[in-house]
């Protein structure tokens, strides 16, 4: 509990840390006001206007408030939709949770199996088959595999819808893409977190008193990588995130990190730090989850804290 | 290790060793053809990658149907030759993989170093703001302040160096926290030698290898990065060729003419292939115990 506890200050300083920087950020050169208003407008209004959203204050205390109101979750309106911007991005977190949750599935899916066979056959034409595999997928920009898969599967063959989102039939790309581009990474690190675990004493231990090789990696092997497993899902949170922006930027994706790069090319600044903000939280909260998840099922930290 | 392997040349033994890292030495010899492209780009390049003729505009690659062999890739939406964009193209790419890299290799280097041999305060300090900039997809960082500076060369180049030194940082930190306690560092600080002496002659020298592995592969990712950016608009800004800004501008024209798309794409996956493969082998390569063991099993097998 007191590591729980220590990780929620923890989460406090990052929140804090990322809100800061991305505050800094957008307001070093960018100023908003010659953005929203034309640029004939008489000096009076400008003036007007710079005080009515705030911007004629010094910048620690436009932080202090803004700061203010993000614990409370009101980051203002957006500056063009009239709207709350905070609404305005939790609208869209559905949207990028589909997406990533699938392309993490389908990234565990192959890269699971994959890494276990590879670790037990390890430097056979199997294992170098697939490490050559990762080595090249590593290699590969995301944003081209989409446009490449795109191409194929929805202008030549006609499979499946180009853009959009709705249907089962608009999520299968997309999370496909993101799945694929996630799998090399994942798959190399179940890879070596197996290895280690098999040159464990228990290991060979199970294996001395004569168990059968399946019942070594089912029973023995499996269920101690798991853990190397669920800390690795949390790991790659932030980079699926990432990889969400490049996906919905390409496949015109409703969500997040769409809505994120429309506001950034716009200066609309409430929704790009609630969604800054948000993403942030979400990737923590992720990131908490997965540790309370390792201290249950890792019986060397649970048994540590009684 | 057996008395045959010693008796054997030292170029034999050498030729050993890079015949196990055969992948990184096919890696090098791919990231050097692109430093030749690049640097020799205007005389290899067929065509001027600026001036086009709009009246073959669109055209496929040689080996389709009404393509020509003028045109070896095709051409693009105003008639420039593809290929003498995607050749140019490489310039912009290792520029700013390698001089991104430059910059956040620095910082990452310095502020793991201070971290991890002064420790207590500083620790905390440079190991939060690693922790603020990892959890944070670093993509999202890049945009946001690239649009915030205004979208142009220099200012990519310096927000892919000043966002990236965390990774640096953090194995340095872990590696500077290891090479400390090791015995020659003990002794020279029970001599009496200065912390920063310490930092820079005893313990950095150790590091200089892991830290050079790291970079090249950091290189390929700013590589992806940049053409990422590049693709959005945010990066290098038309008309200079760049790989991530063809593939930007062959989204428009993507239902008729796919080689747009398809060979700036390869020439990014070839480029950060080489990379990951050279790096890869450099530390293959660089591990006094890897080696060992290729020496060793060369010499049983020999």
């Amino acid at each position: 509990m007191v590591r729980i506890g220590q990780r929620l200050i923890q989460v406090a300083i990052i929140c804090i840390g990322i809100s800061f920087v991305s505050f800094v950020l957008l307001h070093l050169t960018g100023d908003p006001v010659t953005v929203m208003l034309s640029l004939d407008a008489p000096e009076e209004e400008i003036a007007l206007f710079r005080h009515k959203m705030g911007f004629d204050r010094p910048i620690v205390v436009q932080f202090l408030a803004y700061l203010k109101n993000a614990v409370r979750g009101d980051f203002g309106n957006s500056l063009f939709l009239e709207r709350p911007a905070v609404s305005l991005v939790l609208e869209r977190f559905p949207a990028s949770l589909i997406l990533i949750s699938t392309g993490l599935s389908i990234a565990l899916i192959i890269a699971i199996p994959l890494g276990i066979i590879s670790a037990f056959k390890s430097h056979s034409f199997i294992d170098n088959f697939c490490t050559s595999f990762a080595v090249m997928g590593q290699a590969i920009p995301l944003f081209w595999f989409a446009i490449m898969m795109m191409i194929i599967f929805c202008i030549q063959l006609r499979w499946l819808p180009v853009s959009g989102y709705g249907t089962w039939k608009h999520l299968i790309l997309p999370s496909f893409c993101m799945g694929i581009w996630q799998s090399p990474p994942t798959m190399r690190l179940i890879r070596s977190g197996m290895l280690d675990i098999l040159s464990q004493d228990y290991i060979r231990t199970a294996r001395a008193k004569g168990l059968s090789e399946g019942k070594v990696v089912v029973k023995h092997a499996f269920k101690n990588a798991l853990i190397p497993v669920v800390n690795l899902v949390g790991l790659q949170f932030g980079f699926l995130v990432g990889g969400a922006v490049v996906t919905e930027t390409v496949f015109s994706w409703p969500g997040v990190a769409s809505l994120l790069l429309n506001a950034i090319r716009t200066y609309d600044f409430p929704v790009v730090q609630a969604a800054l903000f948000l993403l942030a939280l979400l990737i923590i909260t992720v990131n908490l989850i997965v540790d309370v998840i390792v201290a249950l099922i890792d019986p060397r930290i649970r048994d540590r804290q009684g | 290790m057996n008395s045959l392997g010693k008796t054997r040349p030292r170029l034999y033994k050498a030729l050993k060793v890079l015949w196990k890292v055969r992948m990184g030495v096919f890696g090098a010899m791919i990231v050097c053809s692109v430093c030749a492209l690049a640097v020799f780009a205007p005389y290899i390049a067929p065509y001027n990658p600026y001036e086009g003729d709009i009246t073959k505009r669109l055209m496929p690659p040689f080996w389709a149907e009404k393509g020509s062999t003028a045109h070896l890739l095709g051409t693009d939406h105003i008639g420039r030759d593809l290929l003498s964009r995607i050749i140019f193209g490489s310039r912009v790419s290792l520029v700013v993989g390698s001089v991104s890299v430059l910059i956040a290799t620095t910082i990452g280097v310095l502020l793991g170093l201070i971290a991890g041999y002064r420790g207590k305060i500083w620790d905390w300090i440079i190991s939060s703001m690693v922790n603020i900039m990892i959890t944070f997809p670093f993509v999202l960082l890049a945009l946001a302040v690239i649009a915030v500076v205004g979208p142009n060369f220099r200012n990519m180049l310096l927000v892919l160096g000043l966002t990236a030194w965390p990774v640096f940082t953090r194995v340095v930190r872990s590696e500077v926290l290891k090479w400390k306690e090791i015995d020659f560092v003990q002794a020279a600080r029970a001599m009496g030698m200065k912390g920063n002496r310490i930092i820079f002659s005893e313990i950095f020298p150790n590091l200089i290898s892991t830290v050079i592995v790291l970079s090249s592969l950091e290189v390929a990712r700013m590589i992806i990065v940049e053409a990422f950016l590049s693709f959005l608009g945010l990066g290098v800004q038309p008309p200079t060729p760049s790989w991530g800004g063809m593939l930007g501008e062959s989204r428009v024209y993507m239902l008729t003419s796919w080689w747009l798309a398809t060979f700036p794409g390869i020439a990014i996956f070839i480029t950060t292939l080489g990379i990951n493969l050279m790096g890869d082998g450099m530390r293959d390569f660089f591990d006094p115990h890897l080696r060992y063991q290729f020496l060793s099993s060369s010499a049983e097998r020999g």
